[in-house]
């Protein structure tokens, strides 16, 4: 009985560890392909030519920063969205939140395409000006990125009794207000880094809506130089996945060990009479 | 150390949810610096109650008055109150220290002064040392005395403590019990305690209002409620009860089995079928052929288990006549008389015993 249980336990393990190094392999694989590609001459080798030409392109400061600032104001609005919404959900009205989840996937089921086609037909007549704008990406990212936020947001509060922090900090003098910045927003640090790091990522990757609504952002640039430059935009590709990953990882890091910290022991929820 | 005692006063206070009553008509006075628990089991309205006196929960009707003043509509923060509640509170992302000082803070006190006030409460509450401490870092019974000092270092008006012990183990919940009343003596703060928990209650409180189904059964000192308790359910939900069918022979008089009883008959007709309360320690056990004089005696019984207590021994015995065994409590010392198979005789002393309003003519099933 024990030999059948061994005999098992190896075989998942064996399965586990195929799984894990075929995911490995898809995943590093490419990067490795875009490095080989991105950081080699012909004729030279390794090399940082392709990079340096590409940088030195008057197109890239620009663009990179507009991303940067797309991207920011996405996770600004993305929060002032949600955040108040999400605690006035778990506070007030919990009935409403497996609805309100259902919606948050909505995104995903509507193509990028579709609501472009949409907002093209709807904004060009009613508000020409809005489309123009590269800052009309905002709206959409924030549609784009909601579900990931939602969930990020979500699971944070869960994850701490908001009800009873929330009391507390209002039998000891404490209004709305104050408690939502001073006692709120502390605890969701890790949801509230991991949301900005899920946000961060798909709009410095986002090419689709930027491009249908004729904005230049990084990813546009990207393909842009790839057509002509193909191994500047390998190399740039593989520097902006390693960078953000690398930067965000290192600042969710931090966050979560210092939430780890002050993190609660599972609250005793019984129920009063 | 001194602190203030207001005076808190319900009236006429109404609570519904999903239209079922959860509050009915409740009146309380809970006097100035004095420990009222509210006692009741679970769904009683208890936590409700002190809901209300929070200012989480506005009442459908009546007044919620504090030394005089209606605050029925002011908000929690504006109510003079500190609250510890049943699950663990203090804010994960600071530390003990910070708990402490965070109404001083929302007050506006200097630094340097809530830094030795929240010095002063932690070492109040045992924990001098642990102010750096994050709540995670704290056990369950720690955590609630921060919790505790945090609450009264606003210095509140009333103190209310909502079931602050049920989550922690029996020794800590007892050494916190007394630390609690200890705290509360010294600062003199008029304090709410809600529990289910009857010697918590009995143990901590200077008064306990017995609730059930949303309503105030009976409010006395712990010694009142349980040597006077006025109704059924206070008698039978404070400590154990025997439950001995009866019949009324007339005016002031009860027989339970063949015996009688001089009891208050107001208001049951001869003939009526009653159920006798008594405490297990209200009833005096001797061996068949030992029939004390001047009391009345039930029939005679058969010992099948003794169950020490420590000082105290319980001892069941059966009657063929009862349909269930009856329970007497009597010191350690004094059990050691009786073995299981003994026949006994029990006597109960007619002062000690409350009819069961409840059941008048329920008990067709036993011969009275």
């Amino acid at each position: 009985m024990s030999g059948t249980s061994r005999i098992g336990t190896g075989s998942r393990s064996i399965v586990q560890g195929i799984v894990l190094v075929t995911a490995g392999l898809l995943f590093a694989v490419p990067l490795v392909a875009s490095a080989s590609f991105g950081f080699t001459l012909p004729e030279q080798g390794l090399s940082l030519e392709p990079i340096r030409d590409a940088v030195a392109d008057s197109g890239f400061a620009p663009q990179v920063l507009q991303s940067l600032t797309l991207a920011l104001l996405t996770i600004v609005a993305s929060f002032a969205l949600l955040i108040p919404t999400l605690v006035w959900l778990h506070l007030r009205a919990r009935r409403w939140l497996p609805l309100a989840e259902a919606l948050s996937v909505i995104p995903f089921v509507v193509p990028a395409v579709a609501l472009v086609n949409g907002a093209n037909l709807a904004f060009r007549v009613t508000t020409p000006g809005f489309l123009t704008s590269v800052y009309s990406l905002v709206p959409f990212y924030v549609i784009l990125t909601l579900p990931l936020v939602y969930r990020a947001l979500d699971a944070g509060l869960r994850a701490i009794d908001l009800r009873t922090l929330c009391m507390a900090s209002a039998s000891l003098g404490s209004g709305p207000v104050r408690t939502f910045f001073s006692i709120i927003l502390p605890n969701l640090r890790a949801a509230l880094l991991t949301a900005a790091l899920l946000s961060f990522t798909m709009v410095l990757g986002e090419y689709v809506l930027a491009t249908l609504l004729l904005h230049s952002t990084f990813p546009v640039f990207l393909v842009q130089i790839g057509q002509d430059r193909p191994r500047a935009a390998a190399g740039l590709s593989l520097i902006t996945i390693v960078g953000t990953w690398l930067v965000l990882s290192a600042l969710t890091g931090r966050g979560l060990s210092k939430h780890r910290t002050s993190l609660p022991r599972s609250p005793d929820l019984r129920t009063a009479s | 150390m001194t602190g203030t005692s207001a005076d808190v006063t319900l009236r006429s206070i109404s609570k519904s949810y999903a239209r079922q009553s959860v509050l009915n008509d409740v009146d309380l006075s809970i006097r100035g610096g004095e420990l009222l628990a509210v006692l009741g089991p679970s769904g009683c309205g208890k936590t409700t109650a002190l809901r209300v006196i929070a200012g989480l929960e506005r009442p459908d009707g009546g007044t919620v008055h504090i030394d005089g003043s209606d605050v029925t509509h002011r908000r929690i923060d504006k109510r003079g109150i500190g609250i510890v509640f049943q699950a663990y509170s203090l804010f994960p992302h600071q530390t003990a220290t910070e708990n402490v000082a965070y109404g001083l803070r929302v007050r506006g006190a200097s630094r340097s002064r809530r830094t030795t006030r929240a010095a002063e409460l932690l070492a109040l509450v045992g924990l001098v040392d642990h102010g750096a401490k994050y709540p995670q870092q704290l056990s369950g019974g720690q955590q609630q005395r921060v919790a505790l000092a945090r609450a009264i270092a606003i210095e509140p008006r009333v103190l209310l403590l909502d079931e602050p012990l049920s989550a922690l183990d029996a020794q800590v919940r007892v050494q916190l019990r007394e630390e609690i009343r200890r705290i509360q003596y010294e600062m003199g703060t008029t304090t709410v305690l809600v529990t289910h928990d009857q010697e918590e209650a009995l143990s901590m409180a200077d008064r306990v209002a017995v609730m059930r189904a949303g309503r105030i059964e009976q409010v006395g000192t712990p010694h009142e409620v349980y040597r006077q308790p006025t109704t059924a359910f206070v008698s039978s939900f404070i400590g154990v009860v025997n439950r001995i069918p009866g019949r009324v022979t007339g005016a002031g008089q009860v027989s339970a089995l063949t015996q009688q009883l001089d009891l208050a008959t107001a208001g049951y007709s001869t003939g009526d079928l009653v159920e006798l309360l008594v405490r297990p320690e209200h009833i005096s056990i001797r061996p068949e052929s030992d029939r004390p004089a001047g009391a009345t005696t039930i029939d005679t019984g058969v010992v099948t288990a003794l169950t020490l207590r420590g000082a105290i021994s319980s001892l069941t015995v059966i009657f063929p006549e009862l349909p269930n065994p009856i329970r007497v409590d009597l010191p350690s010392r004094e059990a050691q008389l009786f073995e299981r198979g003994h026949r006994v005789r029990l006597t109960v002393h007619a002062e000690d015993a409350l009819i069961d309003t409840a059941a008048v003519n329920q008990t067709a099933r036993v011969a009275a």
